[in-house]
């Protein structure tokens, strides 16, 4: 028997697509070569200096230099964009030195095939395998490269930031932003105002999360019921009436809101002096505003639990109430016994998705209140203020990076966390390979 | 297993092209600076530039060549902007694009988009956020017109154009707020808090939404009765964000008198909003309004008004108001420094000034503009600029943006809740301390 | 008429009330003289249909701009973000290789970061691609963002089709793709109209990515030019706004209701098994 094997490994390690030039594939040892130039040409003219770039952040911050009677600016290092480059390079490296990896195993498995005496394929024979045994890496690597570049490149760098010293005054291009390490962790437990505002709003968050959940569960869930009863005509009319909060633009909708709402101009409150009750401070009070943002919520949110649950309804088979009746179950009965463990069954993991969502339910804060009314002791943040909406103001507003940055790790382990053990417990993922 | 490959050979091949486009980008940046030091280098060869008078000055400044600008502007200015392009392209033969942004909005894009290369040579900035800008080294100083600058604009203005002794502004206008008032509704406008008072006293009718006076509740317009009987906001002169004044006993003081204006507004701060304010005076429900002359162009031709200057305090003293002043710069990242040094300098020329008072309404900060006759007899605008003498510029320093939300705090609680005034400002210094320590020792 | 169903009648009456006052008030306002969106009297006293003409007819705002790129964004990211979905959550369903347990992990977790907190990374990386106040942009990464919160309802929908069928097929001698594409891909047609539907509304509406990506009014979007129109301190345009708002709201509000059985179907198979 002739080896190829290690000749195959060995070329192909010692430049890609050697191995499958000498496995005599050649339009595939063409490909990995021109992969291997184009990634040497990249490390040697770039990569040295972007991670030079993320690990030090730059050297010399844009300064400004007065010449005679002008003055001009003197260009230097931007710290945010020195990180953000130094990370695609990372990755862009990590993809490269996979698809290395690939190549030598390619080269390795067809070297040993050979030995076995089977021939390497064609390059047409290559493409069809594709399309066949490699199918779903091949479906996969469209949407998998995107979120890489476009979801995980930036939640990683945001990550990063809460390590830095990126926050206002500080600020690129005329400061640099230096690594700290957990200086920022251990400010946030110290410092008085922000651990209060912190304490609060995540209390009020979790709440918010549960409350805002179940709200939304109950009244989908009692309207599709309603619905879905024998003898209700016009069922498709109610329906479709009720996905209208579903349909109509947040922006649109909570600004109508805020409108109705308003304590001395509203017409809710001027309706409810007209027949003689006092104004309520929908907005203005913070348990009236708590209240007030999860009652809209629910306006907003069950239509679809609704929808999905109708869905659900219409799954359940008729003879199992039948079957309830003859027994002289009552109709709540039934409903307890047969309906409602079926829907929580079948919607256990939209339940998790919506806490989730909840809990990062920014538009309907940012565009209802803004987080207000004002809390006093509070710092950056209102009484209606969730995690999620404290964050952005920390962020865009008040240019508090690397607070923000800290804060969302909190959030995203707790979030995370709850989620996947949840998940984990759900039918789907336990029993998806019974399922077939 | 082999052809796995494949699909990562296509996210590889996509690597590569995204590693041209990074180089791409890097050099297009590394040729605009290089265009931007030999400008710089030959606008400075001059080496008795500064002896020079400034209208020489003026002269020898071109424009660079083949240059291009963009300018950012709202739309109450931008019928300015397009018709005073037009004369500048006649003079320098400089194209100018117009980008519209809203001015509270420039300031922030600037800082995204200048390092990026995609802001506006020029841009409108209110003052306070001069400091901010000047501190990050996103905008040119006003070098090459300092002197004409200097000798053509109001004092005050260029003192809120510079920062750290360094003019970086040049000034187009200067605004303050007065008193607006029906004049079908009130004869004559109350010269004193005490008139307001009896004014309201027959006028006020919550039920049907009738109130005498209105105003937003913020930092901007309260400084009135903070500084009343010589409170402030920042000690020296607004400059020294280590003593901030708002707890001290004679804001704490006027503060009480604004606590008990409650009786002729009894409407919480934040049901008040921008919006309803402008529809209940333009309707005739709310009879004065204390707002700024950004608001004129939406009553005209809806009802009557007048503006007069603030009502003076029982004891007399008048109301003293927090003034702004709205100037172009020049972003830092310009490609081209001197073109647009000169189109910002030739915006705030008395000729230009003028005609931005006729399109857009504005007050000029242009000395001989504002001298003008046709402002000076403005009926409208004529009241802003009696008050205007009677007002000080809003602090500029970084660290005012600290103060913005603990006082917006404060004034709701004692607002809607009367609260305890010394207690509700001593927690709002308090956190604008602990915000500013955060902030500062990083 | 049983008690029961009055009750139930009474109960859905209040309920739509309550859903279609604000719908309609938004509407009226659309149609008040005046800027302000207050109004003393329950109904508007004076109405107009001056908001709706300055809509088409006014320079101050480019609205059928906005209108348009609105309609090419949201359109070409429901298209992208569908095929994307499509793939992945198809793969995930389908076929077991090594990471996918993780990987499915993972698209669950990544769900769960704040999104904007993104928005700085995002910017400076469009920049490097030279694809800043571009269109593709925010059609890049409305779709990548679709991929990754659709897929678990995506796979949820593909987890019910027996899998019988597939193999029968291959069994028959059918490719992957083959299977894919004329038997799965007709089957999936509730599915994918209703990831398609959140993607287009997702696209249609957003204005904090938008407005961070675009940068001259020529391609501003509808949600970024409404959203700028009222959040100024010193805003009045209100009735304009609420004219915008209303054209905003008709074609995703007309997609929902006309295609509302896909929702229903999509939904609950996805979530079944989700």
């Amino acid at each position: 028997m002739t080896r190829y094997a290690p000749q195959a490994t060995l070329l192909s390690l010692l430049f890609m697509g050697l191995g499958q030039g000498y496995n005599r594939q050649w339009g595939k040892a063409l490909l990995f070569a021109l992969i291997e130039a184009a990634g040497i040409y990249w490390i040697a003219t770039r990569l040295a200096k972007s991670v030079k770039g993320l690990y030090t952040l730059g050297v010399t911050p844009r300064g400004m230099v007065k010449v005679g009677k002008v003055y001009k600016p003197v260009e230097g290092d931007h710290s945010i964009f020195l990180m953000v480059e130094g990370l695609i390079a990372l990755i862009i490296v990590a993809l490269f030195v996979y698809v290395y990896y690939l190549n030598i195993r390619d080269a390795r498995l067809t070297a040993l095939n050979r030995e076995k005496g089977i021939a390497p394929h064609g390059f047409a024979g290559t493409l069809a395998n594709l399309a066949n045994r490699n199918f779903p890496y091949m479906i996969l690597a469209i949407p998998v490269a995107t979120a890489l570049m476009l979801t995980v490149m930036p939640i990683i760098f945001s990550v990063l930031v809460a390590f830095t010293d990126f926050a206002a005054p500080n600020l690129p291009p005329a400061k640099l932003v230096h690594w700290v390490g957990f200086d920022i962790f251990g400010k946030l437990v110290r410092l008085g105002s922000w651990s209060k505002t912190l304490y609060g709003v995540a209390l009020w968050t979790v709440v918010w999360a549960a409350l805002a959940t179940m709200t939304t569960y109950l009244i989908g869930t009692v309207v599709a019921v309603l619905i879905q009863q024998r003898g209700i005509r016009l069922k498709r009319f109610w329906r479709t009436a009720m996905i209208i909060p579903f349909a109509v633009p947040n922006l649109v909708s909570l600004l109508v809101f805020r409108n109705l709402l308003n304590e001395e101009f509203g017409p809710v409150n001027q309706f409810l002096t007209r027949i003689g009750l006092h104004g309520i401070p929908w907005l203005n009070d913070p348990t009236w505003a708590r209240a007030t943002v999860i009652v809209v919520n629910t306006w907003l949110g069950f239509p679809l639990i609704m929808i999905l649950v109708s869905g659900i309804l219409t799954t359940i088979p008729r003879d199992l109430y039948e079957a309830a009746e003859v027994d002289g179950a009552s109709r709540f009965y039934a409903f307890r016994v047969i309906t409602l463990p079926l829907i929580l069954y079948a919607t256990a993991p939209i339940f998790i998705m919506q806490f989730a969502s909840n809990f990062n339910n920014f538009n309907v804060i940012y565009l209802l209140t803004g987080g207000n009314p004002i809390m006093p002791d509070y710092v950056y943040a209102g009484g209606t203020d969730l995690l999620v909406t404290w964050l952005y103001k920390l962020t865009l507003t008040n240019n508090q990076y690397n607070f923000a940055s800290v804060l969302s790790i909190l959030i995203f382990v707790v979030v995370a966390t709850v989620s996947i053990l949840n998940y984990r417990q759900t039918r789907s993922f336990r029993e998806e390979d019974l399922i077939q | 297993m082999m052809t796995k490959k494949l699909g990562w050979l296509a996210v590889a091949t996509m690597m590569v092209s995204v590693l041209a486009a990074c180089g791409n980008s890097n050099n297009t940046g590394g040729a605009s600076s290089d265009t931007a030091a030999t400008a710089g280098a030959s606008a400075s060869a001059s080496p008795s530039a500064s002896n020079e008078s400034a209208a020489q000055d003026t002269e020898d400044v071109k424009p660079e060549e083949g240059a291009k600008l963009k300018i950012w502007t709202d739309k109450t200015e931008r019928t300015f902007i397009e018709s005073a392009l037009a004369d500048f392209k006649q003079q320098y033969g400089v194209d100018v694009a117009i980008e519209e942004v809203n001015i509270p909005n420039q300031a922030e894009k600037l800082e995204t988009d200048g390092p990026a290369k995609l802001a506006a040579d020029v841009l409108m900035l209110p003052h306070d956020k001069l400091s901010k800008l000047a501190v990050a080294n996103l905008l040119l100083p006003n070098d090459l017109f300092e002197e004409e600058t200097k000798a053509k604009t109001l004092e005050t203005a260029i003192e809120a154009s510079t920062y750290n002794g360094i003019l970086y502004g040049y000034p187009q206008t200067i605004e303050t707020y007065g008193l607006f008032y029906n004049k079908a509704l009130v004869k004559e406008a109350p010269k004193t808090w005490d008139e307001v008072i009896a004014f309201a006293k027959t006028y006020n009718d919550p039920a049907s939404k009738k109130y005498a006076i209105t105003w937003l509740h913020n930092l901007y317009f309260n400084s009135m009765f903070i500084t009343w009987k010589g409170g402030y906001i920042f000690g020296k002169d607004g400059t020294d964000a280590a003593d901030i004044g708002l707890n001290g006993d004679m804001a704490v003081e006027g503060l009480k008198y604004y606590q008990g204006l409650k009786q002729i507004m009894p409407i919480k701060t934040s049901d008040l909003t921008f919006d309803i304010q402008a529809e209940l005076f333009s309707s005739g429900k709310v009879a004065m309004s204390i707002d700024g002359p950004w608001s004129i162009a939406s009553y005209k031709g809806k009802v009557d008004f007048g503006i007069a200057p603030l009502p003076a305090f029982p004891d007399g003293k008048p109301s003293m108001s927090l003034s702004g002043v709205r100037s172009f710069y020049v972003n830092s990242y310009t490609a081209y420094p001197n073109a647009a040094k000169l189109l910002a300098n030739f915006l705030t020329s008395k000729e230009n000034a003028l005609k931005d008072f006729e399109l857009a309404g504005i007050i000029p900060a242009n000395k001989e503009a504002s001298a003008d006759p046709l402002i000076q007899n403005d009926p409208i605008l004529s009241g802003i600029v009696e008050q205007f003498k009677n007002s000080k510029p809003m602090p500029s320093i970084p660290e005012m943006n600290s103060l913005y939300a603990p006082t917006d705090a404060a004034f709701a609680t004692i607002w809607n809740t009367n609260a305890d005034v010394k207690a509700t400002m001593d927690k709002a210094v308090q956190s604008a301390k602990d915000l500013m320590s955060s902030t500062a020792s990083q | 008429m049983k008690p029961r169903h009055i009750a139930t009648y009474i109960v859905l009456t209040v309920l739509t009330l309550s859903i279609v006052y604000p719908a309609l008030w938004i509407v009226m306002s659309s149609f008040k003289a005046g800027n302000s969106l207050y109004s003393e009297t329950l109904i508007p006293r004076a109405f107009t249909f001056d908001h709706y003409k300055e809509l088409f007819t006014s320079t101050r705002y480019q609205y059928v701009t906005w209108y348009a790129n609105t309609a090419k964004v949201a359109v070409l990211s429901a298209l992208l973000g569908t095929l994307m979905t499509l793939l992945g959550s198809y793969a995930m369903a389908r076929f077991r290789f090594a990471g996918r347990k993780f990987g499915l992990m993972g698209l669950l977790v990544l769900n769960m970061f704040p999104s904007f907190m993104s928005l700085v990374a995002i910017y400076i990386l469009l920049l490097q691609f030279n694809l800043l106040n571009s269109h593709w942009a925010l059609i890049l990464v409305y779709s990548s963002g679709a991929f990754i919160s659709n897929v678990f309802v995506a796979k949820g929908f593909y987890d019910t089709i027996p899998r019988s069928l597939d193999e029968a097929a291959r069994v028959d001698g059918a490719s992957h793709w083959i299977v894919f594409t004329r038997i799965m891909i007709p089957l999936s047609k509730q599915m994918l109209t209703y990831v398609s539907l959140i993607i287009f509304n997702g696209a249609w509406v957003d204005f904090i990515f938008a407005r961070l990506i675009l940068k001259t009014a020529d391609k501003e979007t509808l949600a970024v030019g409404l959203y700028d129109i009222v959040n100024q301190q010193t805003s009045t345009d209100f009735t304009f706004f609420a004219a915008g708002a209303v054209l905003l709201s008709i074609p995703v509000l007309v997609l929902f209701i006309w295609l509302q059985r896909f929702l229903v179907d999509g939904l609950t198979a996805g979530a079944s098994k989700g």
